[in-house]
């Protein structure tokens, strides 16, 4: 067999070379599944028959000269709470109707089908993209490549140990409050939230409305452009979809920061509970490099921006009880506890209280808006730690991780992880990167440059 | 609703957790009854910061 490419851009050159096919990537994902999915529990369904089928066709499209791209044959995870026609969707969850999402695929689905990408099966999450890993229900503990005693984070979790762990070049996740970013940066892999309306969601089962993103996780950022490509795009199914023309994101990357107006959002991050100061001093690091680079770096501070954080979770949690109210009446046990404590605990917020918090997020926006003028991206570390232990994995500890990626998603602004570093104890930490409503294409092109001058997302877990 | 954002007192917050339950027919267990008695004054103290920020008119 050839030597397998470790990104989706070279994964893609390889193919169009004639030097790796698609049949070729697909076995080596496969084998790496067959080695490391029970270790890492990536995967809630493979579909390694239907995978083979999809790279055998999308090799003999190729050499009949039919190119769809640059995902054409690449193997691709999606998660288990994005509809895929021929695969069942559960949200790993023993509460979902099993015939949710039967026969059709989620429109992000559908347009990787299109450009010919090979999807390896449903990857997966913490419940209906809420809680934490329940042991008490008969669904995979996704664990870390890095080191397996701790989280992958979530609630895209095995789109994130998956790309780390080569099973698949690239996958989808879902954010509604950090789920792509922060188990992008605890497992060391670059993973984007766009703008909010920019990925249609039709067919992906809903947590908060206003807080849900669908997008992409890979390992470099252009890896994430070339899948943004294929998967942006107004779609009429989805009535909160933009109608917002999109960027040829990939073809954008110029591997260069310089001239980057960034501020930076040290304030409510390095100095917040529970931090690791080796986490920060990548962070600080990563900004350094930036600077070396020829961005001009800059202390900025957003007004209410602590207030905002705490505007989030009665906004996003009573829009996640409203979904649920009736099933936790009727199936709490059937519930993982995290998750039907997390959604209930809403009822406790008053409507008052959900009025102030939408009033809070208005005048926190207009607020960034008016720093954007000024700057290109905003800087915050993604976590001010690395990965927990699953052994301290419950209510409590979920609610001190101290993760920074929820207000970007009550702003509904573009914001990447990107890997900036280790801590002390050797874990993967991430560099979070926020920019203009639609502005997909600067956030992309701040991570891409970064990467160009740091190999942090070239490093790949120790797994044995 | 019965919640009440002042009524964090001990016997308050647990009869105000408990009968906000039972209004939502949801079947919590003991335990969790007890942490969401735990939680409660936390959660209702991060969500009145809200309230700390003068906006206003502002919509």
């Amino acid at each position: 067999m050839s030597e397998i490419p470790d990104t989706l851009a070279a994964a893609a050159a390889a193919l169009r070379a004639g030097t790796v096919s698609s049949v070729e990537l697909t076995v080596a994902s496969i084998e790496r599944a067959d080695r490391f999915d029970e270790q890492l529990g990536t995967y809630l369904c493979r579909a390694d028959d239907a995978a083979l089928q999809a790279a055998k066709q999308a090799d003999a499209e190729l050499e009949a000269g039919h190119d769809r791209g640059p995902l054409h044959g690449i193997p691709v995870g999606v998660k288990d709470i994005v509809a895929t026609a021929d695969l069942p969707t559960t949200a790993q969850s023993l509460v979902l109707d099993p015939r949710w999402g039967e026969r059709d695929d989620a429109v992000v689905v559908a347009r990787l089908r299109a450009a010919g990408a090979v999807i390896t099966g449903k990857t997966t999450t913490m419940e209906f993209a809420i809680g934490l890993p329940d042991p008490t229900k008969p669904f995979p503990i996704p664990r870390n490549p890095w080191a397996s005693d701790r989280w992958a984070g979530g609630s895209s979790s095995g789109t994130a140990n998956g790309v780390a762990a080569g099973m698949f070049w690239a996958g989808i996740g879902t954010d509604t409050g950090g789920s792509i970013r922060m188990p992008s940066a605890l497992c060391g892999i670059t993973g984007l939230k766009p703008t909010f309306g920019r990925v249609p969601k039709s067919g992906v089962v809903p947590l908060s409305w206003s807080f849900d993103h669908v997008g992409p996780m890979a390992r470099t950022a252009r890896d994430c452009a070339l899948m943004l490509d294929v998967i942006a795009g107004h779609d009429r199914s989805d009535p909160l979809s933009a109608d917002v023309g999109t960027d040829p994101y990939a073809a954008t990357l110029d591997g260069s920061v310089a001239g980057l107006r960034i501020g930076v959002l040290r304030h409510h991050h390095v100095d917040a509970p529970f931090v690791d100061p080796s986490a920060i001093a990548a962070f600080e690091a990563a900004l350094a490099a930036l600077a070396a680079g020829g961005a001009q770096v800059e202390e900025i501070d957003v007004p209410a921006w602590d207030i905002l954080n705490e505007a989030c979770l009665p906004i996003f949690m009573s829009e996640a009880l409203t979904y649920h109210r009736q099933t936790l009446a009727e199936r709490w046990e059937d519930y993982g506890s995290y998750t039907r404590q997390m959604v209930a605990s809403a009822l406790f917020y008053t409507a008052v209280d959900h009025v102030q918090a939408q009033r809070v997020r208005h005048f926190v926006a207009k607020e960034v808006d008016r720093i954007f003028e000024d700057f290109d991206v905003i800087a915050t570390p993604t976590a001010g730690a690395g990965a927990p232990l699953v052994a301290n994995l419950d209510f409590v500890g979920a609610l001190t991780l101290p993760v920074f990626t929820a207000p970007w998603n009550a702003l509904g602004l573009p914001t990447i992880s990107t890997p900036c570093g280790f801590t002390s104890d050797g874990l993967p930490v991430g560099l979070q990167l926020a920019g203009r409503r639609f502005a997909e294409s600067t956030v992309l092109r701040a991570a891409d440059g970064y990467q160009s001058l740091t190999d942090w997302h070239t490093r790949r877990p120790p797994l044995a | 609703m019965s919640v009440t954002a002042g009524d964090t007192g001990p016997s308050g917050v647990e009869a105000t957790v408990r009968s906000t339950l039972a209004e939502a027919h949801i079947p919590a267990t003991p335990d969790e009854i007890a942490l969401f008695v735990m939680m409660y004054p936390l959660l209702r103290a991060k969500a009145d910061r809200m309230y700390e920020l003068d906006l206003g008119d502002q919509p």
